[in-house]
């Protein structure tokens, strides 16, 4: 079955870390996995904290863009996924919502009714191109004594229930996305947690102390690498980590397993 | 009259160019800027025009200039439409500026048999305005049927069109109405006819009603074939050497056959030398006019793309100050970048114009001018919005480094006073900020249902503080020295106990990660994250309330 996606990068990609568009874009095409671009807007995250209902219309403008298209959105942020989920959540259960949205979204000829799924990247990988497909593609796999330790991002992981993107406290698919290239994966208890970026604007020091509380458990648990699922988490890596372990994204280290670079 | 008019409009035209150039030097766009001497950047402007002559850059700007000025490739990547739009109108305007307005001082020299009333001058004059017309309609479609740039297009925006496309259709009418004028032909008579025989003229005026469309007052036998051979022999030796047949005028001969029924009173009234002189006085009022409305794109856009095009860096602040104000000039309000602008929902939700980019920079360029404390306000509010996604900057067909401009508008705006909302809240304390905000009209919120207002929400809390005890904000705060004002538990207390207005403003409410650890280990099920969010937004509306109110 061919895999088709509107993908969304959402805006940071596009302004502060086109590397993890473009490896996204390289590992979707050498797993065969079509997408199309839209003209898609900011997935109304960023703006959540001060106007619920601009969040929610940002977000829905995408969705229904993607609805037109009659396609499933992927998208390789965590925060995006997140907020697009929580987004559809509302939309669904708050009918006065839906209705105000969708006269909104008339005005531009657009309908927004809740038919497609959202999709990180990694549930793409994990669910519908599965460990197996992928397994066959990988020719370069990393030695086994490559140890990665997976930062998973709250946004995906919580809240669960409205998310659904894997055990919001255990989580295992990234680790099984990673082990496929052939590294071995770590546990380190702060996996799950903040990674501050949440914070970096509003109280930057607060937010390294996040950070560095959770590289210093990656680097007790034994990690050679962090490999990251989000845009926002990289950033923050990126530009809080200094260089203690090497960070990267989920995309750029499938890309070397399979392509050699 | 015409004379002195088009003086007047020279003169207005060359004090206002002088006004929007300095404008280079005289607005500043951050304090960096202000602190440099103005006759510091009088030279720098100087300068950095000379440096960049004389280096090897110029053949990159040139480059620039021909592609971006002269064939508009930037325009061409960002709509073909718009390009084809564009390009009719300008580079119709250009020519007919060229070889029509100042034929005299042009086209006399480059086609030494040159005469308006001849072909192929005619045909060219005809088809360049036709280009601009047209390209005026794709323009005006394109205004009214894009959705943002119908929301964000002003007066301005249609007055110049509607300029131009007045200085056509006059010139269109000029046309016709000089062609059927009797009194035209009768003192192109007196003027150019070596004889005064009467039974010549006669002859001429059949052959110039039946094939030049002249509408005579009196009638002419335009069906005598002896008649018009003399009369054909007659405008040989006189007229044809400086007229073409009208038909070649194409746009203007069919306008002919529009205005035929009228004629008699058109010419009567002397309608040809009223739209002569609307023609001209238009013509003027558009050269008065440009330095001061958007037509000054037309200096300052190919300006910016020679700018962009030299890697030469600015050495000296004094010359990145002015280059910074040049580049917001170059704007023309095309409304692209608010297209592609990933936040422009959010304007749609809230209203604030300030979140378009379109829109932003006349707010920027009004702060620069050190004008408006009120568009500051909404400038600051639009701009912290902004997700620096950078499409503004990738799709501007001008090539104006937007980005750039707003997060030097973002610091420069903190440091006038306004201060983002996240660092305003620290300012008090939660308690001190529900003093403030009692006084205050609640602002309602475009939803209405609030969570934190439902008792049902949080009355299962049994203040177990497992929240705070996996809350990484309370950790991370205590690890640093500084523990934050109140837990996860005790805003939910702070609710319990109705004291909502207490907890709008406290630290662990605006500082919260949004990592749903609270939430998702709540035994009794409390959405405590999402009521962080709603107080948050709750907040940000009383907060905003209270920045315009101390104006």
């Amino acid at each position: 079955m061919q895999l088709k996606y509107s993908y969304f990068p959402g805006c940071k990609i596009s302004g502060l870390l086109p590397e993890y568009g473009a490896s996204t874009q390289t590992l979707m095409n050498l797993l065969g996995i079509e997408w199309v671009d839209l003209q898609f807007n900011c997935c109304g995250y960023p703006i959540r904290h001060q106007n619920l209902e601009a969040s929610v219309f940002s977000a829905a403008r995408n969705m229904a863009l993607s609805e037109h298209a009659h396609l499933d959105i992927l998208t390789p942020c965590k925060c995006c996924f997140g907020n697009l989920k929580h987004s559809q959540y509302m939309l669904k259960n708050d009918f006065a919502l839906f209705k105000r949205v969708n006269e909104r979204l008339k005005d531009e000829g657009l309908t927004y009714s809740g038919r497609i799924e959202i999709k990180h990247l990694l549930s793409v990988l994990y669910h519908d191109v599965g460990l197996d497909r992928m397994k066959t593609r990988i020719l370069h796999p990393y030695q086994s004594t490559t140890r990665v330790a997976a930062s998973y991002g709250c946004h995906a992981l919580r809240p669960a229930g409205i998310t659904n993107f894997d055990h919001p406290f255990d989580p295992t698919i990234f680790e099984k996305v990673i082990a496929v290239s052939g590294a071995q994966t770590v546990f380190w208890p702060k996996r799950t947690e903040c990674c501050g970026q949440p914070v970096f604007e509003k109280n930057p020091s607060l937010s390294n102390v996040l950070l560095q509380s959770k590289i210093s458990d990656a680097i007790e648990a034994g990690a050679d690498i962090i490999c990251t699922a989000c845009t926002y988490c990289q950033m923050q890596y990126e530009s809080l980590g200094q260089n203690q372990l090497p960070v990267m994204t989920i995309s750029q280290l499938l890309k070397k397993a399979i392509s050699g670079n | 009259m015409l004379r002195y008019s088009f003086y007047i409009s020279f003169v207005i035209f060359i004090a206002g160019m002088i006004f929007r150039l300095t404008q280079w030097i005289r607005f500043d766009l951050d304090t960096e800027s202000a602190e440099q001497s103005k006759v510091k950047r009088t030279f720098a402007l100087w300068e950095s025009l000379w440096n960049h002559m004389v280096s090897a850059q110029v053949l990159l700007m040139l480059k620039a200039f021909f592609w971006n000025g002269l064939l508009q490739a930037r325009i061409l990547k960002s709509s073909p439409l718009r390009w084809l739009a564009h390009m009719s109108i300008f580079w119709g305007f250009i020519l007919l500026l060229l070889f029509h307005a100042l034929d005299d001082q042009i086209s006399v020299w480059i086609f030494p048999e040159y005469a308006s009333t001849l072909n192929p001058y005619m045909f060219l004059r005809n088809l360049c305005g036709v280009f601009v017309l047209s390209g005026i309609i794709v323009a005006l479609y394109r205004r009214r049927n894009k959705r943002i740039v119908r929301q964000i297009s002003n007066w301005m925006d249609y007055s110049v069109l509607g300029l131009i496309a007045a200085i056509m259709i006059s010139g269109f009418l000029v046309e016709s109405l000089q062609i059927i004028s009797e009194r035209q032909f009768d003192n192109m008579v007196s003027d150019y006819m070596i004889t005064d025989d009467e039974s010549e003229v006669l002859a001429l005026r059949a052959y110039w009603a039946k094939y030049y469309s002249v509408s005579f007052s009196q009638t002419v036998d335009r069906n005598n074939a002896n008649l018009l051979e003399i009369g054909h022999s007659v405008h040989e030796d006189s007229c044809a050497s400086c007229h073409s047949r009208p038909h070649y005028a194409f746009v203007s001969f069919n306008l002919i056959q529009l205005l035929a029924p009228f004629a008699t009173v058109l010419n009567a009234l002397h309608m040809d030398e009223v739209l002569l002189i609307v023609h001209y006085m238009l013509c003027f009022i558009g050269l008065a006019w440009l330095p001061f409305s958007k037509m000054f794109h037309m200096i300052s856009t190919p300006l910016n793309y020679c700018m962009t095009a030299s890697s030469q860096e600015s050495k000296h602040l004094a010359a990145s100050a002015n280059g910074k104000i040049a580049s917001l000039d170059a704007c023309t309000h095309c409304g692209v970048c608010s297209e592609h602008c990933s936040v422009a929902p959010i304007y749609q939700v809230t209203g604030n114009d300030c979140i378009l980019p379109s829109e932003k920079i006349g707010a920027v360029l009004s702060m620069a001018a050190g004008r408006h404390p009120i568009v500051l306000e909404s400038l600051s509010s639009g701009n912290a919005v902004c997700t620096e996604c950078n499409q503004c900057t990738n799709n501007c067909p001008s090539g104006i480094p937007l980005l750039d401009i707003w997060q030097g508008a973002k610091k420069e705006l903190q440091k006038k006073g306004l201060s983002r909302p996240e660092d305003l809240i620290k300012t008090h304390s939660a308690y001190e900020w529900a003093e403030i905000w009692k006084s205050q009209t609640p602002t309602v919120l475009p939803y209405q249902s609030f969570i934190s207002d439902d008792p049902q929400t949080y009355e299962a809390c049994v203040q177990c503080s497992i929240c705070t005890q996996v809350c990484p904000i309370v950790a991370a705060s205590s690890n640093c020295g500084e523990p934050i004002d109140v837990t996860p538990q005790q805003v939910m207390n702070l609710l319990r106990i109705g004291l909502k207005d207490k907890a709008l403003g406290t630290q662990m409410v605006w500082t919260c990660a949004t990592c749903y650890m609270c939430q998702e280990n709540c035994p009794q099920h409390i959405p405590v994250a999402e009521i962080f969010y709603e107080l948050r937004n709750l907040a940000h509306a009383q907060i905003n309330v209270k920045q315009t109110g101390e104006k």
